[in-house]
């Protein structure tokens, strides 16, 4: 059977693929329907009517780069010029309508019986299909990449916006849903950075109005994406806040915009745009479908990110917590012990530690019963059943000693299971000082006993007399009163005491007035005085008859009665109490000193340099009351004068108080 | 005249007994503590000791042991402010601070009996 070459075109006609011919000038010589439409025109007759020039002008030839392809390099070209013609794929812009396809482009000669090229046939294969699905499986891939490159969400959207310019749009732009549910613009990217910052003070000027019935507003709204193949004048119109921002909109030269939300469980975070203007793309339904694929990701990556920022947010509260309470556990100065159910120590601060004598990790899964005492009160009752307990009790330390504590003890039942905390406060001092008060109240309820039973004692005796005789001896009399009136004075004093410790003060406080005072006739007094109240034996030695200085003749007279009484209070044994008076006035010092010194049971070495503290007296004072507050009280009177203090003492054998008292030069 | 002994180591409460027990017609003797007591029951043979309890050297439950070894039948008042169970034999125990009428009806009853 023969055809003509009527019949093989009908068959081109029927070919997908766009089939032309080109004679040795490179013009079009014959064209199929297929090669026709894909040039932009109707017929194949219309195209091989147009001069190639023409032809040439309505479409923009692309390489895979996106660069423009030199025509003279298309394979027809290189066959007419008997060059070898390997296939090249290129993309095709019809200017008018924006359309762009792909081809893969072959040619091959057809020479005459001479050998000389007389056509070159070119076989336009379509491979738009298969080269967007190309282009936006590499772009996805290159989008995955950059949304998993970096965990900062702001960074991230702006690389999504970076990758797709220009490939798919001249502008992209993306925008997130704050808290508030105000659009910001996170990103925004096209090729020329001067029209990045201008498109962002742009969006500054007018924000995207939440309402709006277009653009990112509604699809962030509605969770639908939106296509506008097309930009119409009017839509500009639509969308202009005011004259000036039409302006703009009208510069830019739009030709088809593309919004798609990114939605992250069922809301939408954001979205993202592209624009095209530049290009006179138009985008159309792959176009949508690969967005929606860039959104669905960039969501995910945007959750993901915000799960990290929470995580990272909450592991750094936690991390700051555990600082805090670590820093508080630690710095409280009460011990802290937490005992688990099975009743071990599982928790336990620096202050528990150094009170139980033990390293940390020692003290750690130690059972509680090694720390407490058999003899005390357990640290916690019953834990069964205890709420919040506050106790008194002795623990034990690791060397066996117990230490009275006060404790707060409380039963918490976290999940893991129920444990006891235990705030443990060391109370020894506080037991020593309400053992000392105690002692010091019995001492001097003690000393009030005896000079009042005397007061009642001389006054029931002289009203004995009188009521059996109608008179009492005169001599009698006056003595009973004399007693009476010392024993009140010895009570008088000792309330003073008494006040001093209620006001937890020494008895240095009182008032101080110094005025001329003969320290050597004040001795003899006192002297005197003591040996009445005693019957001890107390000498007074004065070196010179008088030696007067400006001194306070109360508070002088209160440190030797105390020094005095103290020589014979702790001399049971008896012996002699000296008190001895000297004017020092040496190269140094001008100064009084007085010296007290007795024969009696002296002060232990390890106890002597407390005594001027108040409330501590020697261990070996016995059953001998005192309030150990005599001498606290005489080293401030002392010193107030700008004198000192000093004592010696040998256990048994006896005690020395040196006071020595400023003396103006050439006073005395 | 019946003598008594008062031993306590305030002067105080040794004078002012010593002017009561005078006034009441009795004869008194001092000693300002337990060691002193025992040096003047050498000399002296009193009809009853008064002693305070808490005193130096000898208090006055070492004194009252020491007198029961030698002078068994001499009867003692304890004067103290705290007093431990029942008093031994021709033992009388007179709380601090007592009252003169008492310490004498006290006396008196130990005389009579």
């Amino acid at each position: 059977m023969e055809h003509g070459p009527d019949t093989v075109a009908v068959f081109l006609d029927h070919v997908g693929d766009g089939v032309t011919v080109q004679d040795p000038s490179g013009r079009l010589i014959y064209a199929n329907a297929a090669a026709a439409r894909a040039l932009g025109f109707s017929t194949a007759a219309e195209l091989l009517a147009t001069p190639l020039s023409q032809v040439m002008e309505r479409f923009a030839v692309f390489d895979g780069d996106g660069e423009p392809f030199p025509l003279d390099r298309l394979p027809g070209r290189r066959a007419l010029r008997g060059e070898p013609e390997p296939a090249v794929t290129v993309r095709f812009r019809i200017n008018d309508t924006g359309d762009e396809r792909w081809s893969v482009v072959r040619a091959s000669p057809v020479l005459d019986a001479a050998g000389r090229v007389r056509f070159a046939v070119n076989v336009w294969q379509d491979a738009t299909a298969q080269k967007r699905t190309e282009i936006a499986q590499r772009f996805l891939a290159e989008a995955g990449e950059a949304l998993s490159a970096s965990l900062n969400i702001d960074e991230t959207l702006a690389n999504i916006a970076r990758l797709a310019v220009p490939r798919l749009a001249d502008w992209s732009a993306v925008h997130m849903v704050g808290e508030d549910g105000a659009i910001s613009q996170i990103a925004v990217a096209h090729v020329d950075p001067e029209r990045v910052s201008w498109a962002r003070r742009l969006h500054e000027q007018y924000p995207a109005d939440p309402n709006a019935e277009q653009g990112v507003p509604k699809a962030v709204r509605t969770g639908q994406p939106e296509l506008i193949p097309e930009v119409t004048d009017e839509m500009l119109v639509a969308a202009a806040r005011n004259p000036e921002h039409l302006a703009i909109l009208r510069h830019l030269g739009l030709t088809s915009a593309l919004v798609v939300p990114m939605i992250a469980r069922d809301t939408a975070v954001g979205a993202i745009t592209f624009i095209a203007a530049e290009s006179g793309r138009r985008f159309d339904e792959r176009d949508l479908e690969l967005a929606q694929e860039l959104a669905r990701r960039a969501a995910l990556a945007i959750e993901n990110a915000r799960l990290y920022d929470a995580e990272r947010a909450a592991r750094l509260a936690a991390e700051d917590a555990q600082v805090r309470f670590q820093t508080l556990f630690e710095g409280v100065p009460d011990a802290i012990l937490v005992v688990d159910g099975g009743g071990r120590i599982v928790e336990a601060n620096a202050a528990a530690g150094l009170l139980l004598g033990y390293e940390l990790e020692a003290l750690l899964g130690l059972p509680v019963r090694d720390v407490s005492c058999a003899s005390a009160p357990p640290l916690f009752g019953n834990f069964e059943e205890d709420g919040e307990r506050r106790a008194e009790t002795e623990l034990r330390r690791r060397d066996g000693s117990a230490v009275p504590v006060e404790v707060w003890t409380r039963r918490l039942d976290p999940p893991a299971g129920p444990i006891g905390i235990a705030v443990v406060r060391d109370i020894t001092e506080r037991r020593e000082g309400d053992q000392i008060r105690e002692e010091v109240l019995t001492a001097i309820a003690h000393d009030l006993r005896s000079p009042l039973g005397a007061i009642k004692l001389h006054a029931q005796s002289l009203q004995r007399s009188l009521r059996r005789s109608g008179a009492v001896d005169p001599q009698r009399l006056d003595d009973g009163l004399q007693a009476v009136s010392t024993m009140s004075a010895r009570v008088g004093a000792l309330l003073e005491d008494i006040v001093d410790i209620a006001r937890d003060r020494g008895p240095g406080a009182v008032p101080f007035d110094p005025e001329p005072t003969d320290l050597s006739a004040l001795a003899e007094r006192c002297a005197a005085e003591v040996a009445a109240a005693t019957s001890a034996d107390v000498q007074a030695e004065v070196a010179v008859e008088s030696l007067v200085g400006r001194w306070d003749a109360h508070g002088i007279e209160r440190v030797l009665l105390n020094l005095l009484n103290n020589a014979v209070k702790y001399s049971p044994a008896g012996g002699t109490v000296t008190i001895r008076v000297d004017r020092i006035d040496d190269a140094t010092v001008t100064a009084a000193q007085v010296v007290v010194a007795d024969e009696g049971i002296g002060i232990p070495a390890a106890d002597l340099a407390r005594v001027f503290e108040r409330y501590r007296r020697g261990r070996n004072v016995g059953q001998i009351a005192g309030t150990g507050l005599g001498l606290t009280g005489a080293k401030q009177i002392v010193e107030r004068h700008g004198g000192s203090i000093a004592i010696a003492s040998e256990e048994g054998r006896g005690t020395r108080v040196t006071v020595r008292l400023p003396l103006e030069p050439g006073a005395g | 005249m019946k003598q008594i002994l008062v031993v306590d180591d305030e002067p105080v409460i040794r004078e002012v007994l010593t002017a009561l027990f005078a006034g009441e017609g009795y004869a008194v003797l001092t000693a300002s503590d337990g060691l002193a007591a025992l040096e003047a029951m050498e000399t002296a043979a009193p009809d009853l000791v008064i002693a305070d309890i808490i005193m130096p050297r000898l208090d006055g439950w070492g004194l009252l042991s020491r007198l029961r070894e030698r002078y068994a039948e001499t009867p003692v008042i304890l004067l103290s402010a705290t007093f431990r169970g029942n008093p031994p034999d021709r033992v009388v125990f007179v709380a601090k601070p007592f009252d003169i009428d008492h310490l004498l009806a006290v006396v008196e009853r130990m005389f009579l009996a």
